[in-house]
């Protein structure tokens, strides 16, 4: 150890230091929130207007492909956005082909927003859901072309009972189509709702995904065939701010900028050690 | 089985659903399209029934792998157990009931939300390591690198958006650009094997070759 310089120490952090730090300091700014002000990015407005615009009654189509892995990046957008829309007295019909989409909805809409007591609406007149549906992408392309495939909702009720429905016959009925989902070339990703949905029939499609899928979305977001999209992680505290409904997203905000801040601390002190011990010269 | 059977009625049936689909997309008519209706229809109910055949499959490779001491059994063993478990309670009580619930937020939720976050670490940890100023290669990706990050900041583009307007400069002129060429790639690649798949060229999906032809 005695021979080890500074440069050496500096250059060989033990991945167990680094791990502590991020534990301890995750730990800390999550009990101690430090409450920095956000500021609103555009492409979160973007959603934000998107819905803003549209008429009352409108009907919005939601679609929950996210499981308890991205549970804690989408789950507070996925509130804010809801809680937005049942502001706005919009009809919302939830779907999900994803299998772990109906304990998300129970834990998301009957546990925390509530729209019963929180807005007083009514299940079957303002919303619904209608459970897990198998066959993905082909399910995805017949809903295009026939709502009524979805048959009955999540307690067995016929669609033709459902009034939210009335009037809901296939894509021309929708005035915008969500979809909360961590799934990058699977089953409801972004790419298969434009291929199944945007481009064929131009229907207006929002995509909320992780932020590491944003790459690989934005090319259809560049090209108009998605209207909005944003990131869960940061834009759901910037959006829990827009509809004035402060929930986990801001407070995980300064954990988001501590994990940030330390990983460009430890990139700049690596490239410290790494110049001090002549490192551009054996590159 | 003969190759009949096996390899030529699914090739068949598959160029059949095939071009009546390709013809209802472009030359829609009323008949097309009910016909249309039903094969896709027809591929949620299998499609239902596939995840039946599914779980049915993965009693009896877990079963075989259990029975013949493989490595790494007792997995096979806890996966049995945690199916069988969903199922007993799933099946007869709903996957509303408090139980299933109790379930799934007891070990699921937190499961795969440890999982996801154990992600940050492994990245803080490997971009100490891997983002240095080794080349002119490693700079090109440690700038961007470091823009983005900074500007996904909160506690930084409160105070000031720069980052903010670098990182979408670089999405918009380096990383759309780069990801839709692939995505053209990848969607020639896609229509190319729909080509073969439709022609009977393309027979990797029957299964093994040796047991297609």
């Amino acid at each position: 150890m005695s021979g080890k310089s500074v440069f050496d120490r500096l250059e060989s952090i033990p991945r167990e230091i680094i791990y502590a730090i991020l534990l301890v300091g995750l730990c800390y700014v999550l009990v101690n929130p430090i409450g920095l002000p956000i500021k609103v990015t555009g492409e979160t407005r973007e959603l934000y207007d998107l819905i803003e615009g549209l008429p009352e009654g409108s009907v919005v189509l939601v679609d929950i492909a996210f499981g308890a892995g991205g549970m804690p990046e989408l789950g507070p957008a996925f509130t804010a956005v809801m809680h937005h829309m049942f502001q706005r007295n919009l009809r919302v019909i939830v779907i999900t082909l994803y299998t772990e989409g109906p304990q998300m909805y129970n834990i998301l809409v009957d546990g925390k927003i509530k729209p019963d007591t929180t807005y007083g609406k009514t299940y079957g007149t303002d919303y619904c859901f209608f459970g897990y549906n198998a066959g993905g992408v082909t399910t995805m392309a017949e809903l295009a072309r026939n709502m009524r495939v979805l048959g009955t909702d999540y307690r067995g009720t016929s669609l033709d009972q459902l009034s939210v429905m009335d009037g809901v016959e296939d894509y021309s009925d929708i005035d915008l189509v969500i979809t909360f989902t961590t799934s990058s070339g699977g089953i409801s990703s972004p790419a298969d709702w434009v291929q199944q949905w945007a481009t064929p029939y131009g229907a207006p499609l929002a995509c909320v995904v992780l932020k590491m899928m944003t790459p690989t979305v934005s090319p259809y977001y560049g090209t108009g065939q998605v209207d909005a999209l944003i990131p869960g992680a940061g834009a759901s505290a910037e959006y829990e701010l827009l509809v004035n409904r402060p929930d986990e997203g801001l407070a995980s905000t300064d954990a988001l900028s501590f994990a940030h801040l330390l990983v460009v601390a430890l990139v700049v002190l690596g490239n410290i050690a790494f110049l001090g011990k002549g490192g551009a010269q054996r590159a | 089985m003969s190759a009949i059977v096996k390899k030529n009625i699914p090739l068949i049936v598959t160029f059949l659903i095939g071009i009546v689909l390709v013809f209802e997309w472009f030359i829609p008519t009323d008949v097309g399209n009910r016909v249309g209706t039903g094969i896709r229809e027809s591929g949620i109910i299998i499609n239902s029934f596939a995840i039946m055949a599914g779980v049915i499959g993965l009693y009896l490779n877990e079963a075989r792998k259990i029975m013949r001491r493989r490595d790494d059994w007792p997995y096979s063993v806890w996966m049995i157990v945690v199916v069988s478990l969903y199922i007993a309670v799933g099946v007869p009580l709903g996957y509303q009931s408090d139980t299933y619930q109790w379930i799934y937020n007891s070990i699921l939720m937190p499961l795969g939300a440890t999982m996801y976050g154990a992600i940050s670490f492994y990245i803080a940890a490997a971009a100490y390591r891997v983002l240095k100023f080794r080349s002119l290669q490693a700079i090109v990706l440690l700038l961007p690198a470091m823009i983005l990050i900074l500007g996904n900041t909160p506690m930084i583009t409160s105070f000031w958006t720069g980052f903010v307007d670098s990182g979408s400069w670089i999405m918009s002129y380096i990383t759309q650009p780069v990801y839709t060429g692939i995505m053209v790639g990848v969607a020639l690649g896609t229509m190319a094997t729909g080509v073969r798949t439709l022609l009977g060229l393309e027979t990797g999906w029957l299964g093994r070759k040796e047991e297609a032809e």
